[in-house]
């Protein structure tokens, strides 16, 4: 088994955020990763343009 | 006819090569000169370290394509700069040595009406003794570095396997190093890799990085839109790591490695050791040791290069306060301010300041990243510098029509966080400009609408598509110019 870090709660140190199952699981959903695909190369295109003049 | 020589044949030597001769054509002669006989796709390098590519996936000879465009290629690495001539020869011209198996040693001079450095960075391993691939850590700057550092894995996970527990340390071997996101990048490769053989347990990842914050990458960090809410790229490199079971140590400057162990001194000025079984740690980086002389002989290094050994272009290099900063400071068009015809593109230009604010320990070491100078304004200098030199030998202009400054272009970076075609994620981190411009975005520095932070399969399907495609672009197969840099 995976070791992983003990979180609890109030106690006086700082915590990043760590995904959800849910998170995890859309973040390798084909269909939802598709539609990111091309809207992650929009927003890099439009980058890309705007870089040049 | 013009000649222009182009030294270097990376991502922005070879961008500005192959668009010189496009525009130039037949009449114009354009010379390259390059040591490595290979041309690579360097963000790849990171899944050559992880077993995942070959060498050969991520490289292709140059000269095949070279001939194809009729570029000359001379297999040579580039020593000294004669900007004026000398006493014998009234044209600028540059020494090479040539290092292929039928010229090795041979020396000679290459004149030129326009001169292109592109010669990236020099990786100095030798400012922090014991570091590097000949000594006990391992490197993926360069393909032979990550094929090696992969031989090095395997060793590990083999350890590994047979129950031996490892500890594994990633990041900066330097307390001025850049390239924070490929060691990242290698982190978390490797720790998707150790789960996929089922070995995380038997691994401790240590992330070590020179950054007062996780996540400043050398830009002094960003701010992302995420999740409803805009949050720094600390939180977001933190998220990320504690997902993997990843430690970290920051604001540590590597200042000697051992076998298996790591120097380190903190910001606070304690002295701290890290064990370790592998370690990949990188360098810092600095210019090619070019030596410049004048027309009588007067070593004139100075003036063409900074103590850094990067070449001086436009930027205000006058030192100011690390609130005076500002992106004007930045280079637009490349050019030397001492010789016009000489330009430097990606990482070989020097720039003006960091990008992170400077810290330095009680002891007086400097413990900051220095900027980083990714691929995609490696490609786009190496490009602008192409177009307005074809655009003064046609035209007979000296007005540089095309400019880029990093205070005005924005970034891509792909971080892979594991390699599969279902299971593989990526983090896509975009910002805009790559350095923070307070004038004009007071709130965050950048476009908050242009940064993206995002961790998913589509990243790795973007890292992935990316790298074909600038094979594609790099080999002259149909089309090539209209792809992006
Ligand atoms: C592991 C790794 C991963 C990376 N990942 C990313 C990423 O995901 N995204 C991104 O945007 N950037 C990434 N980068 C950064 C990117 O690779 C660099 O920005 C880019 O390679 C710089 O291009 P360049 O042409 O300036 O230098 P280089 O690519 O280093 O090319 C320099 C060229 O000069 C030649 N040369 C050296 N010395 C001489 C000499 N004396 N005479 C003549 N020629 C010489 C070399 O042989 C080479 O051809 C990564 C870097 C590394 C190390």
């Amino acid at each position: 088994m995976e070791k992983k870090t003990e979180i609890r709660a109030y106690k006086d140190e700082f915590y990043p955020p760590v995904p959800t199952k849910a998170t995890k699981f859309w973040r390798t959903n084909i269909l939802y990763q598709f539609y990111k695909f091309w809207r992650l190369n929009f927003k890099i295109m439009r980058i890309v343009v705007k870089g040049h003049s | 006819m013009a000649k222009v020589v182009v030294l270097g044949a990376g991502i922005s030597g070879h961008t500005a090569a192959s668009f010189l001769k496009k525009m130039l054509g037949k009449k114009h002669e354009v010379v390259v000169i390059s040591p490595n006989r290979y041309y690579q796709w360097v963000p790849s390098n990171i899944w050559v370290g992880v077993g995942r590519m070959t060498v050969d996936q991520v490289r292709f000879p140059l000269d095949k394509v070279y001939k194809k465009w009729g570029i000359v290629y001379k297999q040579a690495k580039a020593l000294e700069f004669f900007p004026e001539g000398d006493s014998e020869n009234q044209f600028p011209y540059v020494t090479i040595e040539h290092v292929s198996a039928e010229q090795k040693g041979e020396r000679e001079k290459v004149s030129y009406d326009y001169l292109v450095n592109a010669t990236g960075p020099k990786l100095n391993f030798e400012a922090t003794p014991g570091l590097g691939p000949a000594k006990f850590s391992y490197s993926v700057c360069a393909y032979d570095h990550a094929a090696h550092a992969w031989e090095g894995l395997q060793k590990a996970i083999e350890a590994m396997k047979n129950g031996q527990k490892q500890r594994l340390l990633i990041g900066t071997g330097h307390p001025g190093a850049t390239c924070q996101g490929a060691a990242f990048e290698y982190t978390l490769n490797i720790a998707f890799e150790l789960k996929r053989k089922k070995l995380s347990h038997m691994a401790e990842i240590t992330w070590i990085t020179n950054e007062y914050e996780l996540g400043d990458f050398g830009m002094g960090g960003a701010f992302v839109k995420r999740g409803g809410y805009i949050t720094s790229t600390k939180v977001f490199t933190e998220s990320v790591l504690t997902e993997n079971n990843i430690k970290w140590i920051k604001r540590a400057g590597v200042t000697k490695l051992e076998e298996g162990v790591a120097h380190y001194q903190t910001l606070a000025g304690e002295e701290k050791t890290q064990k370790f079984d592998f370690a990949m740690l990188i360098p810092a980086f600095k210019g090619q040791d070019f030596k410049a002389y004048s027309k009588t002989g007067e070593d004139i290094t100075a003036k063409v290069f900074a103590p850094n050994g990067f070449m001086r272009v436009d930027a205000d290099y006058t030192p100011k306060d690390y609130e005076d900063w500002t992106i004007a400071d930045w280079p637009q068009t490349y050019q030397s301010p001492a010789y016009p015809n000489i330009y430097a593109t990606g990482i070989a230009f020097a720039p003006p300041h960091g990008i992170s604010k400077p810290m330095k320990s009680p002891t007086g070491l400097s413990i900051t990243p220095a900027p980083p100078r990714t691929g995609m304004p490696s490609g786009v200098t190496g490009k602008i510098v192409a177009q307005n030199i074809s655009h003064f030998i046609k035209h007979g202009d000296s007005e540089h029509k095309h400019k880029a400054s990093m205070g005005r272009m924005g970034a891509a970076c792909i971080v892979s966080a594991g390699y599969s075609m279902t299971k593989g994620l990526g983090a896509t981190m975009t910002v805009s400009p790559i350095v923070p411009d307070w004038q004009r975005y007071p709130e965050w520095g950048r476009d908050i609408k242009a940064t993206v932070g995002e961790v998913g399969l589509a990243g790795h399907w973007i890292k992935l598509f990316l790298h074909y495609m600038f094979i594609h672009k790099a080999k002259g197969y149909p089309f090539w110019w209209l792809l992006p840099e």
